[in-house]
C-alpha cells in the first residue's frame, strides 16, 4: 500500500524546526521532506490561492515551489529561513503565472477559472457587512497593477514584514514601501480598513 | 468601526484540504524523482537551452502542455511511483491513494476496487468498481486513459476528475480538462466534459458496458426520431435539413425548427457548426421547450471557442438554463462564475449576478449565497432588486 502524509504528521512535523528538516533534506531523508512540505504547504497554498483567486493555478504554482525549492536547498545560506526562501520562490512563480496568464488572455486562449476572490474564501462566521468590505477590497486589488496588488497582500493579506515582502517581490525595501504605499491610498477609496499606522 | 482589520487573511478560510496536500504532495514527489537523472556534457547542455527557450517562446501561447506540470515518463507501460507495476486494487477501509510514475495520483474511497486491463506506452485501461475514485491524470503525457465503470466509459487526455460509480448509476465531475464519457444512457452515447461540468449517467437493465478499443473512437449516433416528422431521412444529406432550421429559426418559429432537425438534430449539427449557428441551436433548443438540448452547442461554443468574444454569453446562457430550467444549481453557479471570468457586458451583469445568489441559494450554499448578494450590493447599490434578492438568502 503506498504511504500518503497523514495530516497528523502536520503537527508532529511544525515542533520540528526548519534547521534540522532542512538538514535531513539535504542529507536524502525522504522524510524530512515530506516534513517541510507538510509544516509550510497550507502556508504557501493559502497565499498563492489569494494571489492568483484560482484554486487550480494556486496548486500548480504550490508544486512548482516546492520542487523547485528541493531541488535548490544547497543554496539555501539560512536554513531556519527556509520559510522565507520558499515564499520568495512561490511569489516569483506567482509573477510568472500572472504574465503568462495576460498573454494567454491576449489571445484568448486562458481557461482558468478565478474561483477564489476575497470574498468567496471569507470565514462561515464573518458577518455582511466585512463580506462586502472583502468584496470591494477584492474589486480595488483588482485594478492595481500585479506589483503593486502582490506588494499590499503580502504586507496586509498575508502580514509579511516589509523586508520580507521586499525579498519575495526582489526588490528594494524602498521600492515596496513606495509600491505599497500606492495601493493602500487605492485601496482605501473603495474599503474602510485599518492598515499599521492608522487607529482603527 | 471598520468591519475588517490586517491581517486580511485572519478574515478568511483555510484554502488546503486533506485530499489536496496529498494530490500535490503525490505530484511533488514524481517530479521530483523525474528531476534527478545523469549529468548533462557541456555541448548538450546548450542544446537543451536553445530548445528550452524556442519551447518557452511558444508555450507562452498555450501551444504546449503547461510548463512545470508535465513530468517525463519512460516509454513502456505506466508504473507506480515507487517503480512496481500496477496491480489490482480493492480498498478495504481507508481511502488508499496511488501515485504513478508519471505524476498521475489516483484516489479511491475505502470498498473501491480498480483493475488494469491494458496499460502500454500510449493506452491506459482502468476498470473501477462500486465506489468514489478521484483522478488527476498529469497533462502533457504520452497516454490516452479510459477508465471503465459500467454503465459510462470515460476517456481522457490529463485532467482531473472524480468518478462516483453507485448501484444505480455513474456520477463524473470534471475539475480541470476535457472528458469524454460513453455510455447508452448518455445522450446521443458520447458527451464532452469540461472543467466545471458533471454528468449522472443512469443504471438500470442496460446490459454489459462497451469497452473502448485502443485507438478507436466511435463516433456517435443519433437516436432515430419515431413520430416526428424530419426533412432529412437517416443517411441523407444534411444540408437541406442545415438550411431549412436556420431560416425557421431566423423567422422565430423555434417548434417548426426543432421539427426540421429531428430527433438528436441539434447534437448532430452543433458538432461542426460555426458559433452563429451553436448560439441558434441553443436558442431552437430553450425557445421550443427543450433546454437540456440547449447545454450541448453551449458547451461546444465554450469549448472550442474560446477566443470568441461571446463565450461569456454563452456560459451566462448556460448558467441560466442550469439554474431555472434543469434543476441543476451547483453547475449553474459554475457556469455564472465563468461568466464573470470572461467578462459579461455590463448590460447583463446584474442579472448575472443575481442568478448567482439564487443558483447557490438553491444549492444549498447559503453561504456562497451571502457572500454573492454581498457582491451585488456592492456593484448594484441603485438596485431596484435588491429586496427582491433577499428571500434567497433565508432559510426554507
Amino acid at each position: 500500500m503506498v504511504r500518503a502524509p497523514a495530516r497528523p504528521q502536520a503537527e508532529r512535523a511544525a515542533a520540528e524546526s526548519d534547521a534540522l528538516l532542512v538538514a535531513g533534506a539535504r542529507r536524502g531523508d525522504a522524510r524530512s521532506k515530506e516534513r517541510l512540505y507538510l509544516k509550510h504547504v497550507d502556508y504557501v497554498a493559502g497565499m498563492c490561492t489569494r494571489l492568483l483567486r484560482s484554486t487550480e493555478t494556486s496548486e500548480d504554482v504550490v508544486q512548482d515551489a516546492f520542487v523547485i525549492a528541493f531541488s535548490k536547498l544547497e543554496s539555501l545560506r539560512e536554513p531556519e529561513a527556509f520559510r522565507g526562501w520558499l515564499a520568495s520562490i512561490a511569489v516569483s512563480q506567482v509573477h510568472r503565472r500572472l504574465a503568462r496568464q495576460r498573454v494567454l488572455k491576449l489571445f484568448g486562449l486562458d481557461r482558468g477559472l478565478d474561483d477564489a476572490p476575497l470574498d468567496e474564501l471569507a470565514r462561515e462566521d464573518l458577518s455582511v457587512e466585512a463580506r462586502s468590505e472583502l468584496a470591494a477590497l477584492d474589486l480595488a486589488l483588482q485594478q492595481l497593477p500585479p506589483k503593486q496588488r502582490i506588494a499590499w497582500m503580502l504586507r496586509y493579506v498575508e502580514d509579511s514584514p516589509l523586508d520580507a515582502v521586499a525579498e519575495a517581490c526582489g526588490c528594494s525595501l524602498a521600492t515596496v514601501k513606495r509600491w505599497i504605499s500606492v495601493a493602500d491610498a487605492h485601496v482605501k477609496a473603495y474599503v474602510q480598513i485599518a492598515t499599521e499606522d492608522e487607529p482603527s | 468601526m471598520t468591519p475588517l482589520r490586517v491581517p486580511v487573511k485572519s478574515a478568511l478560510r483555510a484554502t488546503t484540504t486533506a485530499a489536496s496536500v496529498t494530490r500535490m504532495w503525490g505530484r511533488i514527489e514524481a517530479r521530483s524523482r523525474s528531476r534527478a537523472g545523469a549529468p548533462v556534457s557541456r555541448g548538450r547542455m546548450a542544446l537543451l537551452v536553445a530548445a528550452a527557450i524556442l519551447l518557452a517562446i511558444v508555450g507562452l501561447a498555450g501551444a504546449w502542455p503547461r510548463q512545470g506540470t508535465s513530468v517525463a515518463s519512460p516509454p513502456g507501460p505506466v508504473l507506480q511511483a515507487d517503480g512496481d507495476v500496477v496491480h489490482p486494487i480493492r480498498v478495504d477501509r481507508d481511502d488508499h491513494r496511488l501515485a504513478l510514475s508519471d505524476g498521475t495520483v489516483i484516489t479511491l474511497s475505502a470498498g473501491t476496487s480498480l483493475e488494469p486491463l491494458n496499460n502500454s506506452e500510449d493506452t491506459v485501461v482502468l476498470k473501477q468498481g462500486v465506489g468514489r475514485g478521484r483522478y488527476d491524470i498529469a497533462p502533457g503525457g504520452p497516454r490516452r486513459w479510459t477508465i471503465e465503470c459500467g454503465q459510462a466509459t470515460i476517456e481522457v487526455v490529463g485532467t482531473s476528475f472524480e468518478i462516483e460509480k453507485r448501484d444505480r448509476g455513474v456520477h463524473v465531475d470534471v475539475t480541470r480538462g476535457v472528458v469524454l464519457v460513453r455510455g447508452e444512457a448518455v445522450p446521443d452515447r458520447v458527451v464532452r466534459l469540461t472543467a466545471g461540468m458533471s454528468i449522472d449517467v443512469p443504471g438500470g437493465p442496460l446490459g454489459p458496458a462497451r469497452s473502448v478499443h485502443e485507438g478507436a473512437v466511435e463516433a456517435a449516433q443519433p437516436p432515430v426520431a419515431e413520430s416526428a416528422p424530419s426533412l432529412a431521412a437517416p443517411g441523407a444529406p444534411r444540408a437541406p435539413v442545415a438550411r431549412a432550421w436556420r431560416k425557421l429559426a431566423a423567422q422565430g418559429e423555434h417548434e417548426k425548427a426543432y421539427t426540421a432537425l429531428g430527433g438528436g438534430g441539434i447534437a448532430v449539427e452543433a458538432r461542426s457548426a460555426p458559433v452563429d449557428d451553436l448560439f441558434a441551436l441553443a436558442d431552437v433548443a430553450r425557445l421550443s421547450g427543450h433546454p437540456g438540448e440547449a447545454v450541448e452547442p453551449l458547451r461546444r461554443i465554450l469549448a472550442d471557442h474560446a477566443g470568441d468574444a461571446r463565450t461569456s454569453l454563452a456560459a451566462l446562457t448556460l448558467g441560466r438554463v442550469q439554474v431555472r430550467s434543469l434543476a441543476m444549481p451547483d453547475a449553474a453557479a459554475r457556469s455564472l462564475q465563468m461568466a464573470m471570468t470572461l467578462g459579461i457586458p455590463s448590460g447583463l451583469s446584474e442579472d448575472a449576478h443575481a442568478l448567482l445568489i439564487e443558483a447557490r441559494s438553491t444549492a444549498g450554499d447559503r453561504a456562497g449565497a451571502r457572500a454573492a448578494y454581498a457582491r451585488f450590493r456592492l456593484l448594484f447599490p441603485e438596485s431596484a432588486r435588491t429586496s427582491e434578492l433577499r428571500r434567497w438568502l433565508v432559510e426554507p
